[in-house]
């Protein structure tokens, strides 16, 4: 502070807040509402997302391995002379499988870490929305990516099932809706990991989760075999704790078109939806608690 | 550095203040994929703005900010002042009280600055209280009203404008011909003596000498070229305060 500015010497030390008087501010409100409805900031975020997605190559790296993945399980099934829709059958359910796991992990996993990279966020949260609202149209745009991908992706496969002979029974119908609901939840998952890590640790730890959710019960077979208590305890506590994404998995049951009841993929879906609105909420105070 | 922010006496967190708020962040990034126009329909949905009143509002702002011939091209299109400019147009769009602009010219070449400055200038003279963030000072004295000046985190000054740039010295600056270096220099009022191509620039200390002064020159047979206040410039002002 220099002393040939009295003025400033004066106010340094005691200014304890900034008051900048409107000198010819307007007395009318803006034309905007100060509390936009969910549905509409969801549309508008959902919107510019999905067309966002839409247009990275990654996106269609993905699409391009999971038709190979089908080519090769018609390719493997010529080579078989026992059943051979059945290996089209396990090859196309687990590329359906893994594409729509990919564009969840990798999306989900990258979506807020890349608004706050980009600073594209603060100038969204500038507006009067909510976080949770700001992740939820996120995670919608991500969701109907998703839905968009898996019923291309089905028709693709049921296609070429009923070409190389195969029928989709109803279990195909439900093991199809079971992979659509776990890669929403994946989605939900990776966005979590998203709100508070870097895309390529979001993207670990989302792998990480979804190999841990695909093998909860051998985690539950496990703490049966283990000496330890305390041991046994933590593992059977990670096992409830951990989504279990073994609900929509329904492994042989669609080889060899075995019934599944109603209540188990009912259960399954409100389970997985249960969860996603979970994650969601969790991301939405996460990025808040991050901000600050 | 702590403090509580005050929109309007609410505060600024809720969404009834951020309502009443438009932010141009520095170096704005926005989506690239969108065209000028889906970025403003973006912002304007998530301002919570019908959708009847929307479609016109977004032609009026594009032209307000001078880009109503490139609302339909992509933002990864724009130039660096493009954008500084869409980012205005976002701010303003839905017709808040209250404007943030944190340093709105950085990296503009000098025409876009000088466009920039009579758009901010425009905004304020249209009732907007515009909370103008710069790190260039030639620039807070030529748009700024009040002023408050921050160093390493804290708040060294605040207040009008005027009440800084009122304090300190103020010089005159004469500039005239027909007179040699040499007689100049034996004039004792002058605190400074420059020789120009077509003449020479002197500077006085106070103006009560100014007339005495300009009278000894016409009496040398001197051409006057002209007769300048020189007041001390914020930046000056800055500078003496660290």
């Amino acid at each position: 502070m220099g002393d040939s500015n009295p003025a400033f010497a004066r106010r340094a030390f005691y200014e304890s807040e900034i008051r900048m008087t409107p000198v010819k501010a307007k007395k009318t409100a803006a034309i905007g509402s100060p509390r936009p409805s969910t549905a509409v900031v969801a549309q508008a975020v959902g919107q510019v997302t999905f067309w966002e997605i839409v247009q990275d190559k990654v996106l269609y790296n993905i699409l391009i391995c999971t038709v190979l993945l089908l080519g090769v399980g018609v390719l493997a099934s010529r080579l078989s002379f026992v059943r051979p829709e059945r290996i089209i059958l396990d090859f196309g359910l687990s590329a359906l499988n893994i594409s729509c796991a990919l564009i969840a992990t990798f999306y989900g996993a990258s979506m807020l870490g890349r608004e706050f990279d980009r600073r594209t966020i603060y100038v969204a949260l500038a507006r009067p929305i909510s976080r949770p609202q700001f992740v939820l149209g996120k995670y919608a745009g991500l969701g109907v990516v998703i839905l968009v991908n898996w019923v291309l992706m089905s028709i693709a496969y049921l296609a070429i099932l009923s070409f190389t002979g195969g029928s989709a029974n109803p279990t195909l119908i439900i093991a199809l809706l079971l992979i659509l609901m776990q890669s929403w939840m994946i989605a939900g998952i990776a966005m979590v990991f998203s709100s508070i890590s870097t895309t390529s640790l979001s993207v670990m730890m989302t792998i990480g989760m979804y190999l841990i959710g695909n093998n909860i019960s051998q985690i539950r077979f496990v703490a049966t075999r283990v000496r330890s208590v305390t041991a046994s305890a933590t593992l059977n506590a990670l096992a409830t704790v951990l989504p279990n994404l073994e609900y929509f998995n329904l492994d042989t049951k669609v080889t060899y078109g075995l019934p599944v009841s109603f209540s188990f993929w009912m259960t399954s879906l409100g389970y997985g939806a249960v969860i996603s609105a979970l994650c969601l909420l969790s991301a939405g105070i996460l990025i808040h608690w991050k901000e600050g | 550095m702590t403090g509580h922010v005050l929109v309007d006496g609410r505060d600024a967190m809720t969404p009834e203040a951020r309502a009443q708020v438009g932010y141009l962040p520095e170096r704005p990034y926005f989506h690239e994929h969108l065209t000028g126009k889906e970025l403003l329909q973006y912002f304007g949905k998530l301002a919570g703005m019908k959708r009847a009143v929307l479609g016109s509002r977004i032609n009026q702002v594009l032209k307000t900010v001078g880009m109503a011939e490139a609302g339909d091209l992509e933002l990864r299109r724009y130039s660096k002042g493009m954008l500084q400019r869409i980012g205005i147009a976002q701010a303003i769009l839905h017709d808040p009280e209250f404007l943030v602009l944190d340093e709105p010219m950085s990296g503009l070449d000098p025409m876009g600055r000088k466009e920039m400055r009579e758009l901010i200038l425009e905004l304020a003279a249209h009732g907007r209280t515009i909370f103008f963030s710069s790190h260039i000072i030639p620039d807070v004295e030529a748009i700024c009203d009040q002023v408050a000046l921050l160093q390493r985190g804290r708040l060294i000054g605040c207040g009008p404008i005027g009440q800084f740039l009122a304090q300190g010295p103020l010089q005159t600056e004469i500039g005239f011909s027909g007179v040699s270096l040499e007689a100049t220099k034996k004039m004792t009022e002058f605190l400074s003596v420059r020789e120009m191509p077509d003449g020479i620039r002197a500077t006085v200390s106070t103006q009560g000498i100014v007339t005495q002064v300009l009278q000894k020159l016409l009496g040398l047979k001197a051409q006057i070229l002209w007769v300048t206040p020189i007041r001390p410039s914020l930046e000056e002002l800055f500078t003496k305060a660290k």
